[in-house]
């Protein structure tokens, strides 16, 4: 600490020489601010992160069952009902569909908390907006950058997308309640929804992008630039393969490649 | 060389600053960056004002005690491939009639004392707190009693590099010094004497990083980007990977 010195007004800083550790938490052991830490928090984030991308992969290679030519449609169904009966005849009914989904949820949960919780804590460390008068960024996508805003358009955009297809509180094209591949193709047919789903997907191929990449990077997976570039290319790789995986059904519902 | 500069002024103990134009003539594209500004205190304290307070020493890349943000990136280098530090900054990297903006650091856990000046304390006390090696007092071990292995002990003096200007924390969009910390940890981590203390340092120097009000480290890579040394991404994912390992080893234990 400096010596502080001016009785009025805001003190004065003479001298500034660190002599102590005035900022150490001396209540808590250094495991446990490790386990505190924003490192720990990261981890977390990654982790939970890598879940919900590997989880996005297998909804994908599911929604792309629509294209099967001949049959694709009954297929469809088949696999949707199959993920509710999944594991049936050893388990209860849709046991294994609610673990799943609360796994996925407490995943989402941490993830979100993590995030909150830092972004906070960042914007605090830079001491809030128009840090610098005159900024320049030499690295780092623009992706990299709004995490948190693509982040939270995914979060209102996944609320909605279950509020269509899995509550059918939503419904497009169609009232009531209709078999799944009719959810779909009847919705995709409207080129609004398309562009909405076009948007929200771009978005979240964007947060995976550097999402993949950073939870690699965090969980020490970059030993050096080779593996770098191993993990840029992977996040590429997996980023563009959301975004036209998924977009390929809608897209061939709404040229009318897929009809019921 | 003619130059408009646009310098932060704020007045010691004052909460907030502005930023304030001054005209400059005669630059020689030889001077460096800090040399200018010498030229513009003289002027200023030959017309009878308040010259700019910045922080200087060696003058030659290696202390670390320089260091504003020039037209928006730390130590100025711009897109040169040429990592460098405010002082090493020359002034043939600007044009006649160039306006240039100067701020310092800005980061809740560096306060400005003054114009240009920081308060860098923060950094040291994460040093304090574990980036350091203990070694008993006595007669000196023969040189090959402890192996370093080629190519850690390279990676660990590329680490041993950082000056510690804290040019990362300025350019980090989070005002993060993890790349600071990071370095630190990896240059010890690879060496034999670093190892009894190995998992309590990163504990204690992540713990101590996170109360001084650093932001966290989100990948986004500006740190590197504008470090004079070149310490990479690379450390910080060894800090993170070394953390994860600590958290299996109670405080005190070490690899084994």
């Amino acid at each position: 600490m400096g010596v502080l010195i001016g009785a009025a007004g805001p003190p004065i800083r003479l001298l500034s020489v660190a002599t102590k550790l005035v900022t150490r938490d001396s209540s808590r052991t250094a495991n446990n601010r490790a386990v505190h830490s924003t490192v720990f928090r990261k981890v977390l984030m990654a982790v939970t992160g890598l879940f919900l991308i590997l989880f996005l992969l297998m909804h994908m290679f599911g929604n792309l069952k629509l294209l099967i030519p001949d049959g694709g449609l009954e297929e469809f169904d088949e696999y949707s009902h199959y993920l509710r009966m999944f594991l049936y005849p050893v388990l209860p009914p849709k046991f294994f569909l609610w673990v799943f989904r609360l796994v996925l949820l407490l995943c989402a949960v941490v993830h979100i908390e993590a995030a909150t919780r830092l972004t906070f804590r960042d914007y605090d460390a830079r001491m809030g907006m128009g840090r610098y008068l005159k900024q320049r960024y030499l690295a780092g996508s623009f992706a990299a950058r709004t995490m948190i805003w693509s982040g939270i358009i995914i979060l209102v955009g996944v609320i909605f997308h279950l509020l269509q297809f899995t509550t059918q509180t939503i419904t497009v094209g169609y009232l009531g309640s209709v078999a799944p591949h009719l959810r779909v193709i009847l919705g995709f047919q409207h080129w609004w929804l398309v562009l909405l789903y076009a948007f929200w997907v771009g978005l979240v191929s964007f947060h995976v992008y550097h999402g993949f990449y950073s939870a690699f990077c965090t969980l020490g997976a970059r030993v050096g630039a080779f593996s770098a570039k191993v993990i840029k290319i992977c996040s590429v790789i997996v980023a563009l393969l959301v975004f036209f995986g998924f977009m390929a059904s809608p897209l061939a519902i709404l040229f009318g490649l897929v009809t019921a | 060389m003619k130059l408009t500069l646009k310098i932060w002024r704020q007045a010691r103990g004052a909460a907030q600053g502005k930023l304030v134009d001054y005209k400059i003539d005669n630059v020689s594209e030889d001077m460096s960056f800090l040399e200018m500004l010498d030229q513009l205190n003289e002027e200023l304290t030959a017309a009878g004002e308040e010259p700019v307070a910045f922080d200087s020493d060696c003058r030659e890349g290696i202390c670390g005690t320089c260091g504003v943000v020039i037209n928006g990136t730390a130590h100025g280098r711009g897109n040169s491939p040429v990592p460098t530090t405010t002082c090493q900054l020359h002034m043939r990297s600007f044009h006649d009639g160039d306006t240039i903006t100067i701020e310092p650091w800005k980061a809740k856990a560096f306060p400005v004392l003054k114009d240009l000046v920081v308060d860098r304390t923060a950094l040291d006390r994460v040093i304090q707190a574990g980036g350091f090696i203990s070694v008993n007092t006595g007669a000196a071990p023969d040189a090959h009693s402890l192996l370093a292995p080629k190519l850690q002990s390279d990676r660990a003096f590329d680490n041993a590099t950082c000056i510690g200007c804290g040019a990362c924390v300025a350019a980090c969009p989070n005002a993060s010094a993890m790349l600071f910390t990071s370095a630190k940890v990896t240059h010890l981590l690879n060496l034999p004497q670093g190892q009894p203390e190995r998992f309590l340092r990163v504990k204690n120097m992540v713990g101590q990083h996170d109360a001084e009000g650093f932001g966290n480290c989100t990948n986004i890579g500006e740190c590197s980007a504008v470090c004079p040394k070149g310490i990479q991404l690379e450390s910080i994912s060894t800090l993170n990977r070394d953390l994860v390992w600590s958290l299996f080893r109670k405080d005190g234990f070490t690899v084994a």
